[in-house]
């Protein structure tokens, strides 16, 4: 299932990064992944962003 | 989620292969028409057996076995196994969905043994796509359908009559059913599982990085935090234990208050008592008044009235004595005519004459009787009086007893009322307790409360500092981490995610109230669509407060959820369901699921199903409804076409037992049985 409607515009309001990020963990919940998963994969994101931040 | 068709093979009243499709697009109620007992039922079960692997429905009791193989197909394969089928095919999201489950049962004389067979869920992506192997691992079936429809939240969307029935109950089973099917359905629940993994992965982060730095200034911060923390935990517990006894203490003060009321009650009762001391009293006055009246009349009339038939002969022998005196001489003329020896009235010589004289004589000695004429004449217009008013006072004397009588009655009746009275007040009684007492109690339980919102207040207060605390100590320690050169990546990582979980609190509680707010409005908007005219004006709003619980408003501003009737309880039922499911898709004109209703209209007025039967169809993407015969007459069969929404119709034709065929009816066709 998509992230319901209204929350999706509240996530709008965000910056790119965080509504992106809050929108993939939320996406991965409905689609009831299981936590653990989830969590290390907002870990590596996290991670990855920073990475590619530093670098730049 | 547009349910397509359903297949059916031996299950439950379906021997052999059966199929119907359901209607969509503009014509989107089909109608599957069967009196009871001819398995309208059997068709619901089949869709949440496919669908969700479902063997019990909402009015089963689970600890018992219900048998979803053909029983008629059973007992002709006596021995051997029979295979029950059943395949539904519907689409969402532009995905077409194809998901069967079979059966397998034996029955060996009269034990049937039956056991799930396989599941096969073929999908077509929106591309046209189709995987030619089935996905038959049950957990990932499940998985999938919960993204499609969510089990917890599809018996609001597909349910039988007990649902409904349930759904308009408002005990605290219900309460949460409705508060997890807000929270599931608007993906509140996520939210707030998203809260936990943030918290969760920032403070696993926060450990790692303190360990790795090894530095002196950091630990400190950190253990800082560590104990800001827990005190703050160890409030919030404390918060929510006062809370739990802020409920407990609120469910006592209604208790008392309940029984306050009873007592009141015994107030009411021992004023009617009264009232009937004081009606006795009266009473009694009247009877006594009515007594004394006709021991009077009796005394004065009685002996007249007893004597009806000896005054008939006395009048008799009055009137013989009266006109025997008729003839008498006055005594002037007797007593000259025997001092003078001549009769005064012939001048006969007496002395000639021995018998005149003797008359005469005769004569002077009736004169005493001649003396109790005027005595007689009154005694006997006595007698005439009293007969000619005999029959007045022997009606009057009559009337008199009657009155008597009837307030005897009236205070007989009077002293049965108060017996019972009083054994009323003694029964409620029996469960009472000093009423003083209860009323101290509740003044106690009203400090108590009071004073837990105190604390719960003062607590809120010192989790809020704690937070913002904890927020302001870990901003000190991003900023040392960073810093930091060695720290400056994790400090980076660090940072990211104490602002996503920033961001997803504030917009926890903005999304929270703003869904609540929806919801509500649009319960109330189609409510007042739904019911009927005459009690739109009933219910002013449908509120759902901060625990997600339903709440009906009446005109006036009063709760009134326990005091309307079951049937518009329904209606608010049927009225959330809908509006969960449009505040869902984002409001979205109609819903996107399908409303399949199983005997929806058992307690619904006329009125009432007219206006359903007009508006659902607009609300929802498609109406599904198993109908009997009470439910659809040809008053509903009237409203159903005057619709022009219909567009499948069925009726279920029980050939012989466990034999029912599906057979599809012609639009122009009548079906109804009933209200002809």
């Amino acid at each position: 299932m998509e992230i319901n409607r209204n929350l999706e515009a509240r996530l709008d309001e965000l910056n790119p990064r965080n509504r992106d990020l809050l929108k993939f963990l939320l996406t991965e919940i409905e689609n009831g992944s299981y936590q653990n998963y989830i969590e290390e994969k907002i870990r590596t994101e996290v991670r990855e962003l920073v990475a590619e931040e530093i670098k730049l | 989620m547009i349910l397509q068709s359903i297949q059916l093979k031996n299950f439950r009243q379906y021997y052999g292969d059966q199929e119907l499709t359901f209607a969509q697009g503009d014509k989107n109620i089909t109608i599957i028409f069967g009196v009871n007992g001819q398995g309208k039922t059997g068709i619901f079960r089949a869709l949440m057996f496919a669908l969700y692997g479902s063997t019990h429905i909402q009015q089963d009791n689970t600890e018992e076995t219900v048998h979803l193989v053909n029983l008629r197909r059973l007992e002709e394969n006596n021995g051997s196994l029979v295979t029950g089928f059943v395949k539904v095919t519907f689409s969402h999201k532009n995905k077409k969905y194809e998901i069967s489950r079979q059966l397998k049962a034996v029955k060996n004389n009269s034990k049937i043994q039956e056991r799930f067979d396989r599941v096969e869920l073929f999908i077509t992506d929106e591309n046209g796509n189709y995987s030619p192997t089935p996905i038959n691992d049950p957990q990932e079936v499940k998985r999938i359908m919960s993204s499609v429809l969510n089990e917890d939240i599809k018996d609001f969307f597909l349910f039988d009559a007990e649902k409904i029935d349930t759904l308009a109950k408002t005990n605290s089973q219900v309460k949460k059913e409705v508060k997890s099917a807000i929270l599931r359905l608007l993906q509140i629940d996520n939210v707030d599982k998203a809260q936990e993994i943030l918290k969760r992965l920032y403070t696993k982060e926060n450990s790692n990085i303190v360990s790795n730095s090894k530095n002196i200034d950091i630990s400190t911060k950190n253990n800082e935090i560590y104990a800001e923390k827990i005190k703050r935990e160890s409030n919030i517990e404390l918060k929510d234990q006062i809370e739990e006894n802020l409920r407990n203490c609120k469910m006592q003060i209604e208790k008392y208050n309940l029984q306050l009321s009873q007592n009141a009650e015994i107030k009411l009762i021992q004023d009617k008592l009264h009232e009937q001391e004081n009606q006795f009293i009266t009473l009694e006055g009247r009877i006594s008044d009515k007594k004394r009246e006709v021991y009077r009349i009796i005394l004065q009339k009685s002996p007249f009235l007893l004597l009806k038939s000896s005054f008939v002969n006395v009048s008799n022998y009055l009137d013989q004595i009266l006109s025997q005196q008729e003839n008498i001489v006055p005594i002037e003329v007797i007593d000259k005519s025997l001092s003078t020896k001549v009769c005064a009235c012939c001048n006969n010589n007496l002395n000639q004459h021995l018998d005149n004289l003797n008359y005469i004589e005769s004569l002077k000695n009736n004169y005493k009787r001649s003396l109790m004429g005027s005595f007689t004449s009154s005694i006997k217009n006595m007698i005439i009086d009293q007969s000619n008013s005999y029959e007045e006072n022997d009606k009057f004397i009559n009337l008199l007893l009657k009155d008597f009588r009837e307030l005897n009655k009236a205070k007989d009746l009077i002293l049965t009322q108060m017996e019972q009275t009083k054994i009323e007040i003694g029964n409620k009684a029996k469960s009472q307790i000093d009423m003083s007492k209860i009323e101290s109690m509740i003044q106690q339980s009203k400090y108590d409360s009071d004073q837990m919102h105190l604390q719960i207040a003062k607590l809120k207060v010192e989790i809020d500092n704690s937070e913002e605390k904890i927020g302001l100590l870990e901003k000190t320690l991003e900023k040392m981490m960073t810093e930091n050169e060695n720290l400056k990546y994790d400090a980076k990582v660090l940072e990211i995610l104490g602002s996503l979980k920033d961001d997803l609190k504030g917009i926890s509680e903005v999304f929270s109230t703003e869904m609540r707010e929806s919801l509500k409005e649009s319960t109330t908007e189609i409510f007042k669509t739904l019911i009927d005219s005459k009690d739109r004006n009933l219910v002013k709003n449908i509120e759902i407060n901060n625990k997600f619980e339903l709440e009906i408003i009446g005109w006036d501003n009063t709760e009134i959820t326990q005091d309307i009737s079951q049937g518009q309880r329904q209606i608010v039922a049927l009225s959330f369901i809908t509006a969960l499911a449009k505040v869902a898709a984002g409001g979205a004109n109609t819903i996107s699921f399908p409303l399949f209703m199983d005997t929806p209209f058992g307690r619904i007025s006329g009125k009432n199903r007219d206006h359903l039967i007009e508006n659902i169809p607009g609300l929802t993407s498609q109406w599904i409804l198993l109908l009997t015969d009470t439910e659809l007459t040809t008053n509903e069969e009237r409203s159903f076409k005057s619709t022009n929404r219909l567009g499948k119709w069925y009726r279920l034709n029980q050939q012989e037992l466990y034999h029912t065929i599906i057979e599809e009816v012609s639009l122009s066709d009548t079906i109804a049985t009933r209200g002809m």
